[in-house]
């Protein structure tokens, strides 16, 4: 249970990125996450304890890909929420302008992380929002580092494609 | 049926990993100065290079930002407690 609390807060925040506002399920992700490490542990199956985190990681976004296969619940993403909330009053203090561009960034970003299919988007969380190297992105999801790149490359051209869209007003 | 739209963002099919590695900041020597040198005078590379740069500033602002801490409900633990201590 200790190593279950000390990496609580990366699990829920990854979780919660992946599933955008849906932050039932993102703590069910984790849950299960932490049940399965748990019994893999009990039963002798994993004992790296220096690896957990990326082990558990992995545990949760396979959870996460399997459960968002039915459900399919991505809506957009809770946590440009929260940080634009956070921004905006900080931004009371700077021109409209900057407060103008926040929002803008928050609906493009939104838009387009919601254009993404699970697997570039675990990518883009993973290793733009989350900032991990490649290599440990690729050891979370279990994918060779090449695949991360690749996944990596065509979801921020998407991304780029979907923005640049927008503000050509071509998806208004 | 969903029909494919072309996409507006669409670099030269060669060019895909080096615009990624040159917004990264990761592509140095010969490689590097030709893919400088193509962006400046490719319709298509220029104006993708500049959209993947300020998607790049755009995520690391947001990844900086991160999110406000979320953790698990106490219910959450007991349940997982509960499970676990069943194992």
């Amino acid at each position: 249970m200790r190593l279950a609390r000390a990496n609580e807060s990366v699990l829920v925040r990854v979780a919660r990125r992946l599933c955008g506002h849906d932050v039932d399920f993102a703590d069910d992700c984790v849950q299960e996450a932490l049940i399965l490490a748990y019994k893999a542990m009990a039963d002798g199956k994993f004992t790296d304890v220096g690896n957990f985190r990326p082990w558990v990681l992995r545990i949760m976004t396979n959870h996460f890909f399997r459960e968002s296969g039915r459900r399919n619940r991505f809506t957009t993403s809770d946590e440009i929420e929260s940080i634009i909330d956070r921004q905006s009053a900080w931004d009371s203090h700077r021109d409209i302008a900057s407060v103008v561009e926040t929002a803008a960034l928050r609906d493009e970003i939104e838009l387009a992380l919601g254009e993404l299919s699970e697997d570039q988007r675990a990518c883009v969380v993973l290793v733009d929002l989350e900032e991990m190297e490649y290599a440990d992105a690729a050891q979370v999801l279990g994918v060779p580092v090449g695949t991360v790149r690749s996944r990596l490359n065509r979801a921020r051209l998407k991304m780029a494609d979907v923005i640049t869209r927008k503000r050509l007003g071509e998806l208004i | 049926m969903k029909h494919k739209v072309r996409p507006v963002i669409n670099p030269c099919p060669w060019m895909k990993g080096l615009l990624a590695r040159l917004v990264e900041g990761t592509l140095t020597g010969p490689l590097g100065w030709y893919a400088r040198k193509h962006v400046d005078r490719c319709d298509k590379c220029g104006p993708a290079y500049k959209a993947l740069l300020a998607l790049r500033t755009g995520l690391k602002s947001l990844g900086q930002g991160k999110v406000a801490d979320g953790l698990l409900s106490e219910d959450r633990w007991k349940a997982i407690e509960n499970v676990c201590d069943h194992v």
